[in-house]
């Protein structure tokens, strides 16, 4: 009786958690990462061709590699300690952006064709950085001498709550290094400027005025 | 008409450059005519150094708001609405208490010039606006950024990256840089603002992506999640190197072609 009694409750009590956590699943936006790869550089012809080859693991299967790297934290990794600044500013995190950080995009395209020869693409991999808030590890992809791509192969811990920062903070700027290159363009963007034609008026104006 | 036609008008104490390929060749001239009225005519009812303009008059309080054109109220009321919707980081009330919608009007002016490109019956056009840009839709232009240590004209000096406009973004906008030191203000410290060395925001509305340029340039990290839910992506150069080049972050989707 008293038993049957027990079972019922517990029964009901796991009915009622069960059609809870069916009526409100709880999507935690998850980061996608790129697989840690061998220590040497990687030759790949098309820069493309790594992140694609790399089957998207889960945010588990990622940590559990990356635990052979944790005695390695000596290293001082830019882009990772730049990521985590980056989630520090954010005050409101953006929601997530449908494109993550893995998938191919426009920068990696081959390069312009006054090139002469196409650079073959090189991948480095920084050092893992353990910090209080997880391990962070870039990939920063090298073109020709030019960084054309950088992702995280690590960021932040299993923990949900650092999964989600990271979701949203990463993928939302990519650091970059620029380089002023002459590119055939049909214009230039900057900030504004007046006209030559205003300046030589004004300068004829100071001049007038003895200035 | 077969080819490009191109010119460059003056407004606003700025140039215009403006690209039309395979206008009417009879058309081609009014139209941009029409184009350089409607700014010279932003100008007169806009601008701050002008003691005759409808602003000036607004501000110093000889003036109804309807008494003057309309187009005055409805700039005013976009300052207020990009000040909401940029989390303040644009404002156009000055510390010292003028209003000062100079950084929405350029954006605006274009945005509404342009429409009388349509008459010329182009097939794609280009406005470069001393510094922003506007493409028609579908016509595809290789936009450089330019130099953020670059005074004066940029056209023709090494630029730091490239985009492509036509396709998914029509619209450009850069903020910053070496042109006029210091007339951004962070609205929160009331301070020159000094968060970025160059923001560029690309999306399909100048006076969109210009608002949201300053707003980036004035208000720092904090108003670039903002900008990206709207859609808009953006290019920030961080800072300098001692080799001359530049640390910078952009969105994902920010549609370089380099």
């Amino acid at each position: 009786m008293r038993t049957s009694r027990a079972v019922m409750v517990a029964g009901g009590c796991a009915a009622i958690v069960g059609a809870g956590w069916a009526a409100s699943p709880k999507e935690l936006p998850t980061l996608e990462l790129v697989a840690p790869s061998t220590p040497e550089p990687s030759e790949s012809p098309s820069v493309a061709a790594s992140p694609e080859e790399s089957p998207s693991p889960s945010p588990s299967a990622v940590v559990e590699e990356d635990d052979d790297h944790d005695d390695d934290d000596a290293g001082d990794d830019k882009g990772g300690e730049r990521d985590d600044d980056e989630s520090d500013d954010v005050a409101t995190p953006a929601p997530a952006q449908p494109e993550p950080v893995v998938t191919p995009d426009p920068v990696v395209t081959p390069p312009p064709a006054e090139e002469p020869a196409a650079p073959a693409a090189q991948t480095f991999d920084g050092p893992v950085v353990t910090n209080a808030r997880g391990e962070f590890q870039a990939r920063i992809t090298v073109e020709g001498g030019v960084v054309t791509e950088v992702q995280a192969v690590a960021a932040g811990t299993q923990d949900a709550q650092s999964v989600q920062i990271n979701a949203n903070a990463i993928p939302i700027l990519r650091e970059e290094m620029l380089a002023a290159q002459s590119w055939d363009v049909a214009a230039v963007s900057g900030a504004s400027f007046t006209s030559p034609g205003f300046i030589e008026s004004a300068r004829g104006a100071f001049g007038k005025a003895g200035l | 008409m077969t080819g490009t036609f191109r010119t460059t008008v003056h407004a606003m104490a700025m140039p215009f450059v403006v690209e039309l390929d395979e206008p009417d060749p009879v058309e081609v001239e009014p139209a941009v005519a029409e184009f350089h009225a409607s700014l010279v005519w932003a100008d007169e009812v806009f601008s701050l150094w002008k003691d005759d303009s409808y602003l000036t008059a607004y501000l110093r309080g000889d003036l109804m708001l309807d008494e003057a054109p309309q187009e005055l109220r409805e700039v005013l009321e976009a300052c207020e609405w990009y000040r909401e919707a940029t989390g303040g980081g644009f404002d156009a009330r000055r510390a010292d208490g003028v209003l000062d919608p100079t950084g929405l009007v350029k954006g605006w002016a274009v945005a509404r010039a342009s429409a009388h490109l349509r008459a010329a019956r182009a097939s794609g056009w280009m406005v470069g606006a001393s510094g922003d840009i506007l493409v028609s839709e579908g016509c595809r232009r290789r936009i450089g950024i330019a130099d953020p240590r670059v005074q004066g004209d940029p056209q023709g000096t090494p630029v730091v990256d490239v985009v492509e406009l036509g396709g998914t973004f029509t619209a450009l906008a850069t903020s910053g840089g070496a042109q006029v030191v210091d007339h951004i203000w962070d609205p929160v410290t009331g301070d020159v603002a000094r968060h970025y060395m160059q923001v560029s925001v690309a999306g399909r509305d100048l006076t969109a992506c210009d608002a949201w340029a300053t707003a980036i340039t004035g208000g720092g990290p904090r108003i670039v999640p903002l900008a990206l839910a709207q859609g808009l992506e953006v290019l920030l150069i961080t800072g300098g190197r001692y080799d001359g080049t530049f640390d910078a972050q952009t969105s994902p989707g920010w549609p370089s072609v380099r």
